[in-house]
């Protein structure tokens, strides 16, 4: 079931008041059972997989604080959960190759055929979460297999996150929650805003992203450098707008999830790019492999820290694809931030002559680029058409792209411009916003008209523009 | 939550009647279109002996009207640049559907891409858009894009794309001016435009095929059967050596009772360089001699095989 699809957000309004309307005790349940019907549409084999993997994690969690065994549960533990995400993942960029070279006939891609792996990556690192949370005595194992359940399939955020973490998500189940007039709207406007930010922006911008990278040795200079400097946007309103819906529904349903986007495009830095940016797979590294690394080889001083940061944003770069492009794509972020921290002294004492609003702005701008040809390594197929992309960048020449028609890539660019706006404002000129804001949802009848007015709108084009369906970037890890 | 379920339902009967206002803009779309053919067959107002279905190369190729003119036989282009063997099945339908089935239908295919995955060649959902005030457009386009059938049964807007609402009055651009009968031949040349002629033997790759295309195809054989039309599968000239393996491929997936005309290979002006577009099109007088060609074979056809009453 396409999560932009009218379908999709009938049920999910249709559950809320369903929700609702059930004792407090049932409500989880109720939940669980949304999230299991949800899976199913895409698979029943993959149903009986997320409900059979929530069965390990949940027995070896209750087990973990059994001295005995302890560790070996939890090496077992990470170990199945590695090994799973192995074979649904990365088959084809790591066992199939040794099986050619030791001219064994079996194809291991069999395996992710079957199942049909959405999720996967996601829900697995909420499954070691939990566990290294258990082993490291963060959180008590959870006694409820149903709330477990619902903690790895919770279906706004199953297929795309945001990961969430289990001491954040599990005690929200246990909380008696009560019907929240206010709390409910905002979620229908933050999916409403989602659907918005993903069906008349990310959407449109497709066919020029696509196209780009599907003929790449066709492509002209000029074409590649409007590619470069779209694909931030384009996949930043793609995933925050997945994010967004996520974000809305489980509001809806009386819970919240982890942060996932903080205006990304207002960082001066790419370290403080990724505090703002997919912040729940970012924080999630940097806690369970950064510090945990960090921490495990300490006697190598400032070594263990550098060492720390490259392994992480490898295995960063490795959790979006099998490929030698994706791993580039994570040593490229450890490298950037690798810089930014050993020439912080020396850059902050030069810059800080600066005027603010100038430095501000550079220090945007740059990042916005950096990030823009970082994503190369992201979005081209292989590592061959990346180099391809890079050469053919400085031969300013050829038109620029198409696939989308002219007014219809002006009246996306005037959408991108006015959210962007408002990121602006909420960022540097906060007050103000929230005066904005605060009108905005005020009680006034006219204003209330004038909203309404504009949630019509904003629907008539989402319905308009959903139309050559697109799925979204991040469904595919 | 009873006061909020109420507020909602408010909300919802609004916007059903906002979403009622647009019933103007698919109205009005339709009467934008530059090329009507479309909906003169929804229309049921192609009721013609002798239909070609294809992609550019039959509506630049073949001139309909001089058909006519020699055979006696009413004759209309059907043909869609950029279509493929799914549209056409689909132009098939709609025909068979709406208006008396024609005596002869000419298919006419792409040499080598016909089956296969070609992005230059797709389902023209653009060309059905303009015409979703007709029931059996919308319900063909939810089915194609995946739309929710039960909603676009109560939404005007779910039937709707971002295209119908460019209200303005569509021309013909040089390239695609329709004449009459449907053709759109074309009589000038960019001169930038440079081409070799490829020589040598074309293997067709049987392996590539899109079982969707294959599909489509024997759809169009089976509505031509199960209506009595006579149907004429069509090999055009292109600047490039016939492909004898795609030829091959096509009569094989034809059952009997469908005919084959193959261009005379032999004759030198499709060996010519200024009587093509481009790779893939005639010039309007190669046009005409390529369409001389076939009327010689139809005349054959209808006189010797088909038992037609001009």
């Amino acid at each position: 079931m396409a999560i932009t699809s009218l379908y999709f957000v009938s049920f999910s309004v249709v559950s809320i008041f369903i929700y609702y309307l059930l004792k407090n005790e049932y409500r989880v349940s109720f939940l669980t059972l949304l999230s299991c019907t949800f899976i199913a549409t895409y698979s029943y084999i993959l149903l009986i997989y997320v409900i059979a993997y929530s069965l390990i994690n949940f027995i070896i969690g209750l087990k973990l604080p059994d001295q005995r065994f302890r560790k070996l549960l939890f090496i077992s533990g990470i170990i199945i959960n590695l090994t799973q995400l192995l074979l649904l993942k990365y088959v084809s960029f790591t066992i199939n190759p040794i099986f050619q070279l030791l001219n064994i006939d079996l194809d291991l891609t069999v395996i992710s055929k079957i199942i049909i792996p959405v999720g996967v990556s996601f829900f697995t690192l909420q499954g070691i979460g939990y566990l290294v949370n258990v082993n490291l005595g963060w959180e008590k194992p959870e006694k409820n297999f149903i709330n477990f359940l619902l903690y790895i399939s919770f279906f706004p955020r199953f297929l795309s996150g945001p990961i969430d973490r289990s001491n954040h998500f599990l005690p929200q189940l246990k909380e008696k929650k009560s019907f929240n007039e206010q709390n409910i709207a905002e979620g229908f406007r933050l999916v409403l805003f989602g659907l918005f930010k993903k069906v008349a922006i990310a959407n449109q911008l497709v066919p020029i992203v696509n196209v780009a990278y599907a003929n790449i040795d066709y492509s002209d200079g000029y074409s590649l450098w409007a590619v470069l400097l779209l694909q931030p946007l384009y996949l930043y309103f793609d995933f925050s707008g997945y994010t967004d819906i996520a974000f809305g529904f489980a509001r809806a349903f009386g819970i919240e999830l982890r942060p996932n986007f903080k205006r990304p495009f207002m960082s001066e830095n790419m370290t403080e790019f990724w505090k703002r940016f997919h912040i729940s797979l970012s924080s999630w590294f940097h806690d369970y492999v950064f510090i945990r690394t960090s921490y495990r080889y300490r006697k190598w001083g400032r070594k263990a820290s550098n060492f720390a940061l490259f392994l992480t944003w490898v295995l960063f770069g490795i959790w979006h694809g099998a490929g030698w492009n994706f791993m580039l794509l994570g040593f490229l972020q450890a490298l950037a931030i690798f810089y930014e921290f050993s020439t912080k002294r020396w850059r902050v004492k030069i810059f800080s002559k600066l005027p603010d609003f100038f430095r501000i702005w550079v220090g945007r701008i740059f990042t916005y680029l950096f990030y823009g040809t970082a994503l190369v390594f992201f979005f081209a197929p292989d590592i061959n058409s990346v180099f391809t992309f890079f050469l053919k960048l400085p031969l300013l020449s050829g038109d620029l792209p198409g696939g989308v028609r002219d007014e219809i890539f002006l009246l996306v660019m005037v959408f991108i411009f006015i959210i962007l706006a408002f990121e602006i404002l909420k960022h540097d000129f906060r007050n103000t916003f929230n005066k904005i804001e605060s009108y905005w949802l005020s009680n006034n009848n006219t204003l209330r008209i004038f909203r309404w007015a504009v949630y019509c709108i904003l629907i008539t084009i989402i319905i308009v523009f959903n139309s050559d369906v697109q799925q979204f970037i991040y469904f595919q890890f | 939550m009873g006061k909020f379920a109420i507020k909602l339902l408010l909300f919802a009967i609004i916007f059903l009647i906002f979403d009622k206002l647009f019933i103007i803009v698919a109205h009005f779309s339709a009467e934008t279109e530059a090329d009507k053919r479309l909906e003169y067959l929804v229309n049921g107002e192609i009721n013609k002996d002798i239909i070609i279905v294809g992609s550019s190369t039959g509506s630049r190729d073949i001139i309909a009207s001089q058909i006519e003119n020699a055979t006696g036989l009413s004759t209309y282009n059907l043909c869609y640049p950029g279509s493929n063997v799914v549209f056409h099945e689909f132009i098939m339908r709609t025909l068979v559907k709406f208006n008396e089935p024609p005596e002869i239908a000419l298919l006419v295919v792409d040499d080598n891409v016909e089956l296969l995955y070609d992005e230059s060649i797709i389902f023209r959902k653009d060309r059905l858009y303009p015409l979703v005030k007709y029931k059996y457009i919308w319900k063909e386009l939810s089915e194609r894009e995946g739309r929710d059938k039960l909603f676009s049964n109560f939404l005007v807007l779910n039937r709707l794309n971002k295209y119908n609402f460019d209200l303005r009055k569509k021309r013909f651009t040089p390239i695609d001016t329709i004449q009459d009968c449907g053709s759109m031949p074309i009589s000038w040349k960019p001169e930038d435009m440079d081409f070799d002629y490829v020589s040598g033997e074309r293997i067709y790759p049987e392996d590539d095929e899109l079982p969707e295309k294959v599909e489509a195809f024997n759809r169009i054989i089976e509505a031509c059967n199960s209506n009595d039309i006579n149907l004429v599968v069509v090999f055009p000239p292109i600047y490039q050596n016939h492909s004898k393996s795609f030829e091959n491929r096509i009569r094989q997936l034809s059952s009997e009772g469908v005919y084959f005309y193959l261009y005379n290979t032999e004759n030198p002006i499709y060996r010519d360089v200024d009587n093509y577009f481009d790779e893939t099109h005639l010039m309007q007088d190669a046009a005409i001699e390529f369409t001389d060609e076939l009327i010689s074979y139809l005349k054959d056809l209808i006189e010797n095989k088909l038992n037609i009453n001009n």
